[in-house]
């Protein structure tokens, strides 16, 4: 709100903010993807032959599979055999500490906002950056050892802690799940583990930076958090990816455990690349993420923001098993130009007393297509279960789309189901109101949107929704007249 | 049973019948005829993966497989009191019988017509020479034209073109321009005396003309109730600009019926358009709406409850195309589910480019009385105009725990409670239709099919 007079013409041309490419070296596999490119990358980590094998298992379902064709997205049909699954940038040795890094890679992060000097001093998150698919510092991890918190990287983890890993990896997910799942799991190359024991709260905000680098290189992140009896956890997940022409797959897949009374709260501000202003280029941002509430009173919740991306397909989801678990979902997502989302969520009760909460804000604006798309399911065992979904989409210009497909599913008399959905533009009325107090239009836009999104936004963590609210802000530029 | 396993009897039975449901003063309507066995043929039934049929299975509506009756069996006798039995609407009102798909002039009561209103059969009158029918019939919805023509034959349609195939009869129904017809008019459909399952296709036309207005029931039901037989008809509605329409529909077939149904209005500018869908009885029911409004500044209504108990199965399906601006529309449907029963709802609202101050509202509310009972519901907004107010809300509960011990404790019941309340759930929607005469008699026709109250 700060800079009230901004040239509105200018801003709605201006190029992708954190578009760039830093040259590094990496050391990339052929493209294609058969039983070789797997093998070689799970040689490359030298990971126990469980893994390979379950890799490969994954591989020969995934192609078998046919790409699923019911989101309400379009797209060119994706060449897997064009990809390169695996690129890493070259590591000299391991590092103890940040002076070891690549200087180019640092001042990459730099340009990101993200100096993890500052980040370790000032503002006491742990970051643990990936870079590509290799992760290349941690930080805050003699500090959470104390605690007998493991959060390194998923590479890391299999060599450290491989029976958690093969215990965990997979049961919430299955290789069989779906066809980006599957194939996840065949060429997944790094991405983030995280264990909290019984017992212990989590001091700090936990987070991962995730960045595409290489070009073509599609990139396919694994995430497990596990969270033990009565703990509690809070993590953040926030991307930038510099400017391609060729469209970028991600494929990524988050699992989630939270065992008897533990909270998990994952939240994520997802800017993707989403294409130039005609919509040429842009991440396709496929993301499977699902959290298992096992224990009785566990808690997960997601939050998201959602602005980048050309096409965003994902429903981060609660499988509510526990007697008395709660699962929220809350949402903003943001398209503009030529930009798709399909979005939503699952909440699948199957303990008793089990609650669940939606809350997502579409917003469209520019051509972007806004779809949310949820299951509630309640099962026969599911006493007393509750939901409430709210979904609400905002139309900025008439050329862009909001589409609301929810499913609920009732199999229990005792269950309460509620859906509300709504869907308007800014009244003139209001933006005359603003106007006549003195707030130019594109001001009083911001301050709309703002307003609409209040209540997932208030779910983010303090550094989160300050960059949240500013990316609402930059995402809408150009889409007022 | 695969899908094409299944397809295969109706196919055979197009084959079969392919010379004697040729209309010879008609010549246009047998190409359409064919081409439309060959869409079915090409997408076959829709698979358990099909989104539009999702929660009701094909190989379960078919059940042990349906078949035309073959042409110039005996009509079956049906008593006069069975026929007014079946009746809705008073025995002054103007009715039209089919019985097994066939026209029943005798059963009939057509003299009582008001000058201007055309209600008969429709394979009559395309056998007397149906030339004026032809831009009527099986014609896409302007909807569908603007989002693709040519497209390839959709599965979902299947039960559609079968129709189109192998219709034999239905009603056609038309009101001329500015003819107010104050007294509703009714179309009995009933099965009786069959032996093996026997599939039928009944097929209308409704034709509301230039600033006409109408009233129309229509109901289906069986006269012996244990008897197998598959109902899928086709109804083709156009409201002229102007025009008003109330439809009401009731299916309350037996037990082992199975009961398909599509129904597909256009509107015309300024028309206002209401259309009931009451489901009381089949073993499994699909009724499917697609409203295209086409004109500006229409007004429609879809209104609809089903009541479900034992293993019976009801799909509610419902697309409203708003292609028209400054149209208002609004959805309430209402399940009560009892035993083991599902209710589906499926109701999507599509608000097109230039549909600028379209406002649209859709609710379905689910009732669940037992504990083997389900409601699946996904009411869904497609929405590509800017300047639009849209709104929908499902919800899915049981009886409010409060408000039964607040009527216990004013000594009614816990049975007594529970009709009062299940009765309550269904009245805002009765609410909805003006004539008081219809609104009474279509309550009583609900209230007498509802689960016999007790203790859950």
């Amino acid at each position: 709100m700060a800079d009230s007079n901004r040239d509105i013409e200018a801003l709605a041309n201006r190029e992708y903010k954190y578009g760039f490419v830093t040259e590094i070296d990496s050391e990339t596999l052929p493209r294609g993807l058969n039983e070789e490119i797997v093998r070689a990358i799970s040689e490359r980590k030298t990971e126990p032959e469980w893994l390979l094998e379950w890799r490969l298992k994954a591989l020969r379902h995934w192609l078998g599979m046919t790409e699923p064709s019911w989101p309400n997205v379009r797209h060119p049909p994706i060449d897997y055999q064009d990809i390169i699954y695996y690129s890493a940038p070259k590591q000299k040795a391991r590092l103890e500490n940040l002076d070891q890094v690549d200087p180019e890679l640092l001042a990459t992060f730099e340009k990101l906002g993200i100096s993890l000097e500052e980040q370790k001093r000032l503002s006491g998150v742990a970051v643990d950056a990936v870079f590509d698919s290799v992760s290349v510092a941690t930080t805050f991890k003699d500090k959470l050892a104390e605690l007998g918190i493991v959060f390194c990287s998923f590479s890391e983890a299999v060599q450290s802690h491989p029976e958690l890993v093969q215990r965990y990896l997979g049961s919430v997910v299955p290789y069989t799940d779906n066809y980006f799942a599957s194939l996840n799991s065949a060429v997944f190359s790094d991405g983030s583990f995280c264990y909290i024991p019984a017992g212990v709260r989590c001091p700090m905000e936990l987070s991962t930076y995730f960045r595409i680098n290489a070009a073509n290189t599609g990139q396919f992140e694994r995430t497990l958090i596990v969270a033990e009896p009565n703990s509690y956890v809070s993590y953040l997940e926030g991307c930038t990816a510099p400017m391609r022409d060729t469209n970028q797959l991600h494929a990524a897949v988050v699992e989630l455990v939270a065992l008897e009374r533990a909270q998990i709260k994952y939240s994520t501000v997802q800017n993707w690349y989403p294409g130039d202003k005609d919509g040429k280029g842009g991440i396709y941002n496929f993301v499977t993420k699902r959290g298992a509430c096992r224990g009785r009173g566990s808690k997960i919740s997601w939050t998201q923001v959602e602005t980048g991306s050309a096409i965003t397909w994902k429903y981060p989801s609660c499988i509510l098993q526990g007697d008395d678990s709660v699962g929220e979902f809350h949402s903003v997502a943001v398209t503009n130009h030529h930009q798709q989302a399909d979005t939503g969520t699952k909440m699948v009760h199957i303990g008793k007393n089990t609650r669940s909460t939606i809350i997502s804000k579409g917003i469209s604006a520019g051509r972007g297509q806004n779809t949310y798309r949820g299951l509630v399911k309640v099962q026969k065992g599911a006493e007393g279960a509750r939901n409430f979904s709210q979904c609400d989409s905002l139309l900025l210009g008439d050329r862009c789309g909001a589409h609301t497909f929810p499913y609920i599913e009732v199999k229990n008399p005792t269950a309460k189901v509620e859906h509300e959905a709504t869907t308007s533009r800014i009244g003139e009325d209001q933006i005359f109101y603003c106007n006549q107090r003195g707030i130019s239009t594109e001001d009083a836009v911001t301050l709309i949107v703002n307003g609409f999104c209040k209540e997932v936004l208030s779910e983010l963590p303090m550094e989160f929704a300050v960059e949240a609210r500013n990316l609402l802000g930059i995402s809408l530029e150009g889409s007022v007249g | 049973m695969g899908a094409n396993t299944l397809a295969e009897p109706f196919i055979e039975d197009f084959a079969r019948a392919e010379s004697a449901l040729r209309a010879p003063a008609s010549p246009w309507l047998h190409p359409v005829r064919k081409a439309a066995v060959s869409r079915f043929r090409e997408s076959g039934f829709p698979g358990r993966r099909d989104e539009e049929w999702l929660y009701t299975s094909v190989a379960r509506v078919l059940g042990a497989g349906f078949r035309s009756t073959p042409a110039g069996a005996p009509p079956p006798a049906v008593a006069a009191g069975a026929v007014a039995r079946a009746r809705l609407l008073g025995a002054e009102a103007p009715l039209i019988v089919f019985v097994n798909g066939a026209f029943r002039r005798e059963l009939s009561r057509l003299e009582a017509l008001p000058d201007g209103v055309v209600l008969e059969s429709l394979g009559a009158a395309l056998a007397a020479g149906g030339g004026r029918l032809e831009p009527r019939f099986a014609r896409r919805l302007l909807a569908e034209e603007r989002l693709g023509a040519g497209a390839p034959p959709r599965a979902d349609e299947a039960f559609a073109a079968l129709n189109t195939a192998l219709f034999e009869d239905g009603v056609l129904f038309e009101t001329a321009p500015k003819r107010r017809a104050e007294r509703p008019v009714e179309i009995l459909y009933l099965t009786a005396g069959v032996a093996q399952p026997a599939a039928i296709h009944p097929r209308n036309l409704f034709v509301i003309g230039a600033e006409s207005r109408a009233t129309l029931v229509e109901t289906y039901a069986s006269i012996d109730a244990g008897a197998a037989h598959l109902t899928n008809a086709l109804t083709e509605v156009w409201i002229e600009p102007g025009a008003s329409f109330e439809h009401y529909k009731i299916a309350r077939e037996g037990p082992a019926a199975a009961h398909v149904a599509a129904q597909r209005t256009r509107q015309g500018a300024r028309s206002s358009y209401a259309t009931w869908f009451v489901a009381l009885g089949g073993r499994v029911v699909r009724n499917e709406i697609t409203l295209s409004i086409e004109g500006e500044e229409c007004e429609s209504g879809l209104f609809g409850i089903y009541v479900a108990t034992g293993e019976r199965h009801v799909d509610n399906h419902t697309l409203i195309h708003h292609v028209a601006p400054r149209c208002h529309s609004r959805e309430i449907y209402k399940g009560i589910l009892a035993d083991r029963a599902t209710g589906v709802f499926s109701g999507k609202i599509h608000v097109h480019q230039d549909a600028q101050k379209t406002d649209a509202k859709q609710s379905n509310d689910n009732l669940l009385l037992s504990d083997g009972a389900t409601a699946n519901t996904r009411p869904r907004l497609e929405i590509y105009a800017d300047d639009v107010r849209c709104t929908h809300g499902a919800t899915v509960g049981q009886l409010d725990a409060a408000a039964l011990f607040y009527l216990r404790s004013r000594g009614l019941s816990l049975a007594e409670a529970r009709e009062l309340l299940t009765r309550a759930f269904a009245d805002e929607l009765f609410l909805q239709i003006e004539s008081l005469e219809l609104r009474a008699r279509l309550e009583g026709l609900v209230h007498a099919s509802l689960p016999a109250a007790g203790a859950p």
